[in-house]
């Protein structure tokens, strides 16, 4: 599993060009208040996780990978530890760099509170969620069907509970929110870290979602067949 | 290996683990159990439901909903909050309504979820504290802004129970 990871971290950091627009978003993160610029850290998430098993199979590795002594579910494990452990460089350089930044401009206070950890951890657990999407995704879909998948689903609930509203179809907009509150949950981390919203529905949705995502993801791969030298 | 023996190996690592099925039960068991358990939250005397058992709770009732617009930094919430600590009030409140909070979550964490911010925009809601009663539809029947006093929450109550 360990050379799963590290196998996972080489291919995605040996690109220059990756790790330049990486670095440039922890540093979009990292601006105050840190840690709470979403839309930076959901694409640095999916250029991460984009392509983590579709890559491999079309290029062939995968099939490579497969003639070894490990299941399908065991590599599809080492892949999303793979994405988290990269998300969490990302993360940790995000930190740095907001440390700097902090202390640049003489306001080390909001950095030093408990809210930072809860902040990190909090940001960390909704990239689980996210990656173990984007790694279901990526069992049937090609190269970067992954992060193009999760961006059509944020678009068509968003898009639908828009439209319910306008169109005053109240139940159109509701469903829409219903289904969007599990697939895609949103929980808030700092008041479940502070022991204010224990027990929250939204963390059992999180749980199931996470489960859901990489079971499917293991049904799908594992129902694969995979011949050498096609996809 | 030929190609029929390279896929009967592949096969034999196509197993699903069982400890992916006790994943999937225990997530399952979860998402009950924080469904059932989450009572939303304890402020006052009030029986507040959240967001989501509020609207099915309203269309099996018939009653209207009682959404308290607040946020945490908010000072004339707190206001609010300690009035609904008055029985008679509450009792307006848990008799009358199917009340729901929807706590602001813009300050601690930049925006807020999607179905807090589609209330804010169905219901327009400007400032802190807003009471909202909504129909089991959720067309909007009355709206009070700002903090005035017991008595203006009162009498808003009373004339939204009566619309």
């Amino acid at each position: 599993m360990t050379a799963m990871v590290e196998r996972f971290l080489r291919q995605k950091f040996e690109s220059p060009l990756v790790v330049v627009t990486l670095a440039v978003l922890a540093l979009l993160v990292a601006t105050p208040p840190a840690l709470s610029a979403g839309p930076a850290r959901l694409v640095a998430l999916l250029l991460i996780a984009s392509g983590a098993v579709s890559r491999d199979a079309s290029s062939g590795a995968l099939q490579i990978i497969l003639a070894r002594p490990i299941s399908r579910t065991e590599y599809l494990g080492g892949r999303l530890l793979g994405v988290m452990a990269a998300y969490a460089i990302f993360l940790a350089a995000a930190t740095i760099f907001a440390f700097l930044l902090s202390f640049q401009l003489g306001n080390m206070a909001a950095l030093l509170s408990p809210a930072l950890p809860r902040a990190l951890a909090g940001a960390f657990l909704d990239g689980l969620q996210v990656a173990a999407l984007l790694l279901f995704f990526s069992t049937f879909l090609p190269t970067f069907g992954d992060a193009l998948g999760y961006l059509f689903l944020w678009i068509s609930f968003s898009a639908a509970a828009g439209f319910g509203t306008a169109l005053g179809r109240d139940g159109l907009a509701r469903a829409a929110s219903v289904v969007q509150a599990n697939v895609l949950p949103e929980v808030r981390w700092n008041a479940v870290f502070s022991g204010r919203d224990i027990p929250t529905e939204a963390l059992g949705r999180w749980v199931l979602a996470v489960a859901v995502c990489f079971v499917l993801a293991a049904v799908v791969l594992n129902r694969r067949e995979f011949a050498y030298g096609q996809d | 290996m030929d190609r029929t023996e390279a896929l009967a190996f592949s096969r034999s690592q196509s197993q699903l683990p069982p400890v992916l099925f006790w994943i999937l039960l225990a997530a399952v068991l979860l998402r009950v159990v924080t469904g059932v358990m989450d009572g939303g939250s304890a402020v006052g005397l009030v029986r507040w439901q959240p967001r989501e058992k509020a609207a099915a709770l309203a269309k099996t009732s018939g009653k209207p909903i009682l959404y308290d617009f607040t946020a945490a930094w908010c000072a004339p919430c707190k206001l609010v909050d300690r009035d609904w600590e008055d029985p008679a009030l509450a009792e307006q409140v848990n008799g009358a309504f199917i009340p729901a909070r929807v706590v602001d979550r813009t300050r601690e964490e930049g925006r807020n979820p999607p179905e807090i911010a589609e209330l804010q925009r169905r219901y327009e809601i400007a400032g802190f504290p807003t009471l909202v009663a909504a129909a089991p539809d959720g067309r909007l029947i009355a709206k009070i802004d700002g903090y005035r006093g017991k008595e203006a929450m009162m009498q808003f109550l009373e004339e939204a129970k009566g619309k």
